[in-house]
């Protein structure tokens, strides 16, 4: 797999250095990376083979009136287009102004104004919080369209392949508890952390306006790191990842990311000795969290039963107290952790 | 970097500003200096002559529309194209074409699950049937081959080889991450190599 990527990233290289596309430095490194001069030239020399059929496709010539064609064309669109006059003076007829010396507002006025804003306020701060949550949800929902981008532009760079960090050694936990001794974990943010520093997703996306504790992720060179160094950089639960994927792997409703599971808390540890809710806590109230499917479309639901076997995406069959170390029985069962 | 042509000596930043000042005559030179490279790339894109008169026209009004708008700090050119891709791409949709590949498709043109690639031709010296075309049997076939790609690569294809774009600028024009320019280009010069050889 890496010796296909580094081949495919090879040829990428190759088309912009023959084509000189590339700057100096970008030159330089790419010359660099082939064992010698000589086997440069000759794969400059085999592209090149490639692509000269290219110029049996002459330059079209352009009609001898280009020029003039547009400066005309310009020209009547410069003449259609309405008026518009220079700022209206700002002199008011003296009577509209409720008479020459008076208040610029007359007292009925005044009266009418409080009323309005009396009616305004009653009527649109109750809706003031429920639009608030309206918006942190349809900004959460933007952000997972973000993601699906991101994953369909990894895949696009990465003949097909969903990113994919590697596996956890055997017996790595995907969620700390608390309660144990063995600290070893390994969230499965860090597959999803390659969509953040391959300049697929910026790292605002990650996270959730409805998650008052998150924070954006700032470092300086992102490729310096393998997942999110605190927990709290990534509001959103993604699928469980159990070897490189792709995404024809899944049935096209398969849920792939949406709000943190509601089985951890703030810092992404396993919640024990009090019930969970069934929904993420994401979006508190509102009950629900959005989800991201593997066809890249996203959706609101108000119950985590939405996986492709009607199946509950944060929890697994028959599993009553999680300890860190369950795996999904199948490859569309859904099962979204940090 | 703005241009120069020889005999004009004005950038084409200084061009804009004498434009926005009021001087017709700045805009008419810009319309010169990039017309007949405008019409060349949008030709190639949407594969009609035609059209492509018409887009360019549609490109420079909106050129002279916008110009206050425009970022002085920027490039001219790669903004110009910009708004001639997004015109091409308007009038590509308007004809309704459906041969865009869908982005989010697990299929990348010309590499398959096993990593076949353009290079994986290189080794074979066998003659595909297009190489023994000379002439205008050629340029039939690379046209149609061409005509035929989805919109995305015919796109980046024109850019990248015939109007040899940096890929920065490439990345500019079409408000796409570079990594993407770099992955794209190669799809399109994959698809075509592929095709050329069937």
């Amino acid at each position: 797999m890496a010796q296909w990527r580094n081949k495919l990233d090879k040829q990428q290289d190759l088309v912009g250095y023959h084509l000189g596309l590339v700057d100096t430095d970008e030159r330089a490194r790419i010359a660099e990376s082939f064992e010698s001069r000589e086997s440069l030239e000759a794969a400059c020399a085999s592209l090149e083979c490639l692509l000269s059929p290219l110029d049996a496709e002459a330059a079209p010539l352009p009609p001898e009136n280009l020029t003039q064609g547009i400066l005309d064309r310009v020209e009547r669109a410069r003449s259609t287009i309405p008026f518009v006059p220079a700022a209206a003076s700002s002199e008011v007829a003296p009577a509209e102004r409720g008479g020459a010396g008076g208040p610029f507002i007359a007292p009925r006025e005044l009266v009418g104004l409080a009323a309005a804003i009396l009616i305004f306020v009653g009527i649109f701060v109750p809706g003031y919080y429920t639009a608030r949550g309206a918006a942190r949800k349809a900004i959460c929902a933007n952000n997972l369209r973000v993601l699906g981008n991101g994953y369909a532009g990894y895949a696009e760079t990465y003949g097909s392949q969903w990113p994919f960090a590697g596996l956890a050694p055997a017996g790595t936990a995907w969620a700390a508890r608390t309660d144990s001794r063995d600290r070893s974990y390994a969230r499965n943010s860090r597959h999803v952390y390659r969509l953040f520093s391959g300049n697929f997703v910026p790292a605002s996306a990650f996270i959730c306006p409805g998650r008052s504790g998150d924070v954006v992720f700032q470092a300086a060179d992102p490729t310096a790191y393998d997942d999110f160094p605190n927990a709290r950089n990534n509001s959103y639960a993604t699928n469980f990842v159990a070897g490189p994927w792709r995404q024809e792997t899944f049935l096209p409703q398969m849920p792939i990311a949406a709000g943190m599971t509601p089985l951890v808390d703030e810092d992404r540890q396993l919640i024990r000795g009090r019930p969970v809710p069934a929904n993420s806590p994401n979006h508190g109230r509102s009950g629900g969290q959005n989800v991201l499917h593997a066809n890249l479309s996203v959706r609101f639901y108000r119950s985590p039963i939405v996986g492709t076997s009607n199946d509950d995406i944060y929890r697994l069959n028959g599993v009553q107290q999680y300890m860190g170390n369950e795996r999904p029985r199948s490859r569309n069962d859904a099962f979204l952790i940090p | 970097m703005d241009r120069r042509q020889e005999g004009e000596g004005h950038s084409d930043g200084e061009l804009l500003t004498a434009f926005l000042a009021g001087d017709e005559v700045a805009f008419a030179t810009l319309v010169g200096r990039y017309s007949r490279e405008l019409y060349q790339f949008i030709a190639r894109f949407v594969q009609n002559t035609a059209a492509a008169e018409d887009v360019v026209q549609e490109t420079f009004v909106q050129v002279h529309q916008s110009a206050a708008g425009f970022d002085p700090a920027r490039r001219f050119r790669p903004w110009l194209f910009t708004i001639a891709a997004n015109k091409a791409r308007d009038h590509l949709r308007s004809r309704s074409r459906k041969r865009e590949v869908s982005l989010s498709a697990g299929h990348q043109v010309g590499v398959d699950d096993e990593g076949v690639s353009y290079l994986d031709f290189l080794a074979d010296d066998s003659l595909s049937p297009h190489e023994v075309l000379e002439g205008d049997e050629q340029r039939d076939a690379v046209r149609k081959i061409v005509s035929e790609m989805p919109d995305h690569l015919r796109e980046i294809l024109v850019l990248g080889y015939y109007q040899r774009f940096p890929y920065k600028e490439i990345a500019e024009v079409l408000s796409i991450p570079l990594g993407t320019v770099k992955s794209r280009l190669h799809a399109a010069v994959s698809h075509f190599a592929v095709a050329y050889r069937r």
